[in-house]
């Protein structure tokens, strides 16, 4: 099957309203140099805040005038297939920013606000942006369909943007750039607990393959600096997909170290739309890679990571001495592959012979970067990484894969506890496409290489009647094929 | 007098979508603070971007695969208000080019093409819940106005002729600054006066989208950050 076939929902007004997440806590904010809760005169900040960001990205301003309504964007997106609250509809999402725009920065929106839709900034409307602006995950799906490839992840990111600067910071986003810049990894886990979780793994990887595989942290003089996203520590699947990457280095023989500094591949202040914090924790790579004299950094499996990685890093890493016989920086994808064409591992298909495997592309990777330098290569490098491994691969309909992927229903910073009715309603469409597949090829696991799409879609699989373990790390079945003696 | 009051105002019309389009590029020419976002896949040179490019302005390649009752609406639309943009050069040259002479009958089928499709469109706004939804006043006025000068135009050539040779002589008398006679019908000077309102909400309005589309960094940045 080539086509899913997507049931278009009916409007229902309002049938998200009441989806917002936790405001941020006046320390949170404070420690972020944002005030500590809404301030009073936030109208006027909010609409100089604006002028800020249209003058520094002339872009945001274009995406605000050229929209025309056309809708063609309108049923795209994953949420609004999930709920048929039309707020969820793209256009709607970029129009509850563009109806502000239009009152403060244009003359038919001064002078004709309702011929053009135009609106004050009031505390409806304020809301109405808390809460939409927190129900898109910046996959950038709408703008592969618009005819003039508007993007509603960089509106919804100056919108949020907007609102830390007024104090409405979203609790579970700013914690985490809070705990990232202070202590190194979004989950907050300081040097002696991660020593402890990487020699528990070793011992583990010692009783599961009889092969002393190490996972050695901050230790300088190593050929790669690894940076994977921290939920690869401990949570399921993720885990199994780290110790699927110390299997590719060990074989290849390659000697990487973690960064107790830099071990976490996220980047938070993306989706908070933060450009200081965005430049911020970026630098972090450059400084670990400083520090510890390494010759390669390679990331882990992370979308959005990737995506800062991609587009962000190399310019802030251009006066350290790398190898730049390699990209710099390299996606742990493009280093198996590397590997996996030179003939450096050696795979055990059989070993993988009971999964039947199909694969999500997570939409930072498909729709903001790209792998292998070669045009597609964030397709083609993982899928030609899973037939080498896996007997059985089948694509998910083609609508809903390459670039065409729909979003797991978790990301840009929507992967908290608070927004789950929301995050299972978003997951529908993938989960149709999962379905499809598991109907019609028998399909048993769904590959994925991004730490919050593996944690979205192994919290929601239980709602959708499929087990949580059906989610399962690129790297996983790479390791798990593996013949390491 | 009448005639001199229309010229002032075409005169107005036309200055403001010059000046109008100047400060919009301007503004679209302002330097980008912040890292780069193509949306990938990408090419990664600038021939191969313009060559993408080109199937957006062209065939409209994204719209497309999005809708195709919208597509065909819209690129009915565009294809046919180029060829009446062609057509109409025969008002504004002397003498005139031979290759407008020869499309002058496609041009017409090219009017009943754009007014069919633009009532299409003002249709699909009208009905479909998702695109009412999201439409405002300006949007259903925008495709009155274009309706109203497109049957205009047609009214003309079909019904109300008017002196098309004192038209002509009016318009290139105008870039003499001495206007001539304009021709008394009501048909042709609304068609004018609506055609001159639609200039001067040119650069200010939604219709810049043809040419806003080249600033937007999803279509035209390449992937080569690293």
């Amino acid at each position: 099957m080539n086509f899913l076939k997507l049931k278009i929902p009916a409007l229902q007004t309002d049938a998200m309203q009441h989806s917002e997440p936790y405001l941020a806590k006046a320390a949170t904010q404070k420690a972020l140099g944002y005030p500590e809760q809404l301030v009073e005169n936030w109208q006027t900040v909010a609409v100089s805040k604006m002028g800020e960001l249209l003058a520094q990205t002339p872009h945001l301003q274009a995406y605000l005038d050229n929209c025309v309504h056309c809708s063609a964007c309108s049923d795209k997106c994953h949420y609004f297939l999930g709920t048929g609250d039309p707020k969820n509809m793209p256009v709607a999402r970029q129009d509850l920013f563009r109806q502000v725009y239009r009152r403060y920065f244009t003359f038919a929106g001064k002078y004709f606000p309702r011929l053009v839709g135009a609106k004050d900034f009031d505390e409806k409307v304020l809301n109405d942006w808390y809460r939409y602006f927190h129900q898109c995950s910046q996959c950038r799906r709408c703008a592969v369909f618009c005819p003039f490839g508007i993007d509603t992840a960089d509106i919804a990111m100056a919108a949020r943007e907007i609102l830390n600067s007024i104090g409405k910071g979203q609790r579970y986003t700013q914690e985490i750039i809070v705990k990232v810049e202070s202590v190194g990894n979004n989950l907050g886990m300081s040097k002696p607990a991660l020593q402890h979780i990487l020699q528990n793994l070793e011992e583990d990887l010692f009783e599961n393959t009889g092969c002393k595989i190490r996972l050695p942290l901050d230790e300088y003089g190593a050929e790669v600096l690894f940076i994977p996203p921290s939920a690869d520590f401990f949570a399921e699947p993720h885990v199994d997909g780290f110790l699927g990457y110390a299997k590719v280095f060990y074989q290849a023989g390659l000697s990487w170290t973690l960064c107790s500094d830099a071990t976490e591949a996220g980047n938070f202040a993306l989706f908070s739309g933060s450009e200081t914090h965005l430049q911020q924790i970026a630098a972090r790579i450059h400084d670990a890679a400083a520090t510890l004299g390494v010759k390669r950094i390679v990331f882990g499996e992370c979308g959005h990571a990737w995506r800062v990685a991609h587009n962000l890093l190399p310019p802030l890493l251009k006066n350290l001495t790398l190898n730049r016989n390699y990209p710099v920086p390299q996606h742990i994808c493009e280093l198996s592959y590397d590997l996996l064409q030179r003939g450096a591992l050696r795979i055990d298909k059989a070993k993988n012979a009971e999964k039947r495997v199909s694969f999500h592309d997570s939409c930072n990777i498909a729709r903001a970067s790209q792998m292998g330098n070669i045009s597609g290569g964030q397709f083609k490098i993982p899928r030609a990484l899973l037939t080498a491994c896996c007997e059985q691969f089948h694509e998910m309909p083609r609508n809903t894969t390459h670039e065409s992927t729909f979003c797991c229903g978790g990301g840009g910073g929507l992967l908290t506890d608070e927004l789950m009715p929301l995050r299972i309603k978003g997951a529908l469409p993938r989960i149709q496409a999962f379905q499809a597949v598991i109907a019609t090829q028998q399909v048993t696991h769904l590959a994925t290489i991004c730490a919050i799409c593996k944690t979205q879609l192994s919290q929601v699989f239980p709602n959708y009647r499929l087990e949580r373990a059906q989610i399962i790390s690129l790297h996983q079945l790479i390791g798990d094929a593996l013949v390491l003696k | 007098m009448f005639s001199t009051s229309l010229a002032l105002f075409l005169y107005l019309s036309l200055s403001i979508a010059l000046v109008g389009t100047v400060y919009k590029l301007w503004r679209a020419f302002r330097p980008q603070h912040s890292f780069p976002r193509p949306l990938t896949p990408s090419p990664f040179t600038h021939l191969g971007m313009l060559w993408k490019l080109s199937h957006e302005v062209f065939g409209f390649r994204s719209l497309l695969r999005a809708d195709k009752f919208l597509w065909l609406s819209a690129w009915l639309f565009h294809v046919s208000l180029l060829f009446i943009f062609f057509r109409h050069l025969r008002y504004f040259t002397y003498p005139v080019w031979s290759w407008v002479v020869e499309i002058q009958n496609l041009g017409i089928w090219a009017g009943w093409v754009f007014w069919a499709s633009s009532l299409l469109l003002l249709l699909r706004r009208c009905v479909l819940p998702r695109v009412r939804y999201v439409s405002t006043p300006s949007d259903y006025a925008w495709l009155i106005l274009i309706i109203f000068i497109s049957s205009s135009g047609l009214l003309t050539r079909f019904v109300y002729h008017t002196d098309i040779v004192q038209l002509k002589v009016f318009i290139l008398s105008l870039s003499q600054f001495q206007p001539t006679n304009f021709p008394t019908d009501t048909i042709i000077i609304l068609h004018i006066f609506g055609a001159g309102i639609l200039l001067i909400l040119f650069p200010f309005s939604k219709l810049w989208h043809g040419i806003g589309l080249f600033f937007h960094p999803t279509r035209t940045q390449i992937d080569k950050v690293r």
